[in-house]
């Protein structure tokens, strides 16, 4: 069951996807960065995800967690819809 | 028989007897556009409850029925089934071709095929007024109403786009801005006057003002390629990168949308949907990207679009 974070948590967790969004962004796999449901529900908390084009994301050394919030994987190739 | 099948079978003639009378009334007066009339349960309430229901292509606005001498079904009982009027086009389906959702509409409702010239068709997410001279306009993405960089203000926009068969007298509107100097894939057209307007989906849904997504909440579009689909909030604050012709953007504020039942949620020209909470009836997300495997849907903050646009909602109609 997922918890409601509060706003303090929320700014923490926009300034960890900050520090993500530098370091990884650019990288030609990552297509999204944002915070969500753990897609291994195992947090009661939302997560920091990384989404990938392709591959696991093993050669981009993705911290385990960033101001003690999970960093997760997860696949999502996306594209403009009109 | 026993006494509940006694009583259903009770309650199935009276229904027919209603959906008859129905039927006499208004299924043969044209200038309502019924297309079918039935029994159902009612949309209005969750619990059980049978009611008449007239089906239209399109909604006809109070006013317009009541210019040409026609009360609202709505208004009306008969042998005791109130009446609702509901959204449904029905054809053969002979082949896969376009639904509804491309067709022309007037008035003119969120979740319609609209299209800049010689461009693929995206969807006419609603209406909106401009902060500062109150003018209408219809609010999309910047790849549906911009569609190339270098091309501006002005840009006559279609309803259906062209790509739908939409024609010089199908022109609602031109370019007027766009949010891509704030990393959002949003832009307005100022509609000309020529069509109504309504704070309706095509779906049928009021959109009832816009706010802010939330993880968890359940949501609903209308769009121009997949009509009405479900969706539940999976993620919020989103950065990206994503690639506009040879240029490559980072867009901000990206919330994410599952599938509700493993059902899609969205494809090629649903672009500029507006994704609305299915409590609320609040707009709070403008739809711009996807992804088929795994079916997942990406929209834009609603706020943060009005905000740098610098539109509000229509109000409501």
């Amino acid at each position: 069951m997922q918890q409601l974070p509060d706003a303090a948590w929320w700014a923490r967790a926009r300034q960890a996807r900050d520090q993500l969004a530098a370091r990884y962004l650019t990288h030609p796999d990552v297509s999204l960065i944002d915070i969500g449901d753990d897609p291994l529900g195992l947090s009661s908390l939302p997560v920091l995800r990384i989404h990938l084009r392709r591959g696991d994301g093993s050669d981009l050394l993705l911290p385990t967690e960033i101001a003690s919030i999970p960093v997760r994987v997860i696949r999502g190739d996306y594209r403009p819809a009109g | 028989m026993d006494q509940d099948r006694l009583e259903f079978a009770r309650r199935q003639v009276a229904a027919n007897q209603a959906v008859g009378e129905a039927v006499r009334r208004y299924l043969f007066d044209r200038p309502r556009q019924i297309n079918l009339i039935d029994v159902g349960q009612s949309q209005a309430t969750d619990k059980p409850k049978l009611v008449l229901r007239a089906h239209v292509e399109q909604f006809i606005e109070r006013p317009q029925l009541e210019s040409i001498g026609r009360p609202s079904v709505t208004d009306e009982r008969i042998q005791g089934y109130e009446v609702e009027v509901v959204e449904g086009a029905y054809q053969q389906q002979l082949w896969g071709g376009w639904g509804s959702f491309s067709r022309r509409s007037d008035p003119l409702v969120g979740g319609v095929s609209v299209g800049a010239e010689d461009f693929p068709a995206g969807t006419l997410g609603g209406i909106v007024r401009d902060r500062a001279t109150r003018r209408l306009m219809l609010l999309s993405n910047w790849h549906v109403l911009v569609v190339q960089w270098g091309l501006r203000r002005g840009q006559r926009i279609y309803q259906p786009a062209r790509y739908d068969g939409g024609t010089d007298d199908d022109e609602i509107g031109t370019l007027e801005r766009d949010a891509m100097d704030s990393s959002l894939d949003a832009a307005v057209a100022l509609l000309n006057g020529r069509r109504q307007v309504s704070a309706r989906q095509s779906g049928g849904r009021l959109v009832t003002g816009s706010g802010r997504p939330a993880i968890g909440m359940l949501v609903e579009k209308s769009g121009r390629t997949t009509g009405t689909t479900y969706g539940r909030i999976t993620g919020m604050f989103g950065v990206q990168r994503l690639r506009y012709g040879w240029i490559e953007r980072v867009i901000r504020d990206v919330v994410t949308i599952d599938p509700r039942d493993g059902a899609i949620v969205s494809s090629g020209g649903d672009s500029g949907s507006w994704w609305i909470d299915s409590d609320s009836g609040a707009a709070v997300g403008l739809h711009f990207a996807g992804s088929d495997y795994p079916e997942r849907a990406l929209a834009l903050d609603m706020e943060e679009v009005l905000t740098a646009l610098k539109v509000d909602m229509l109000a409501l109609l």
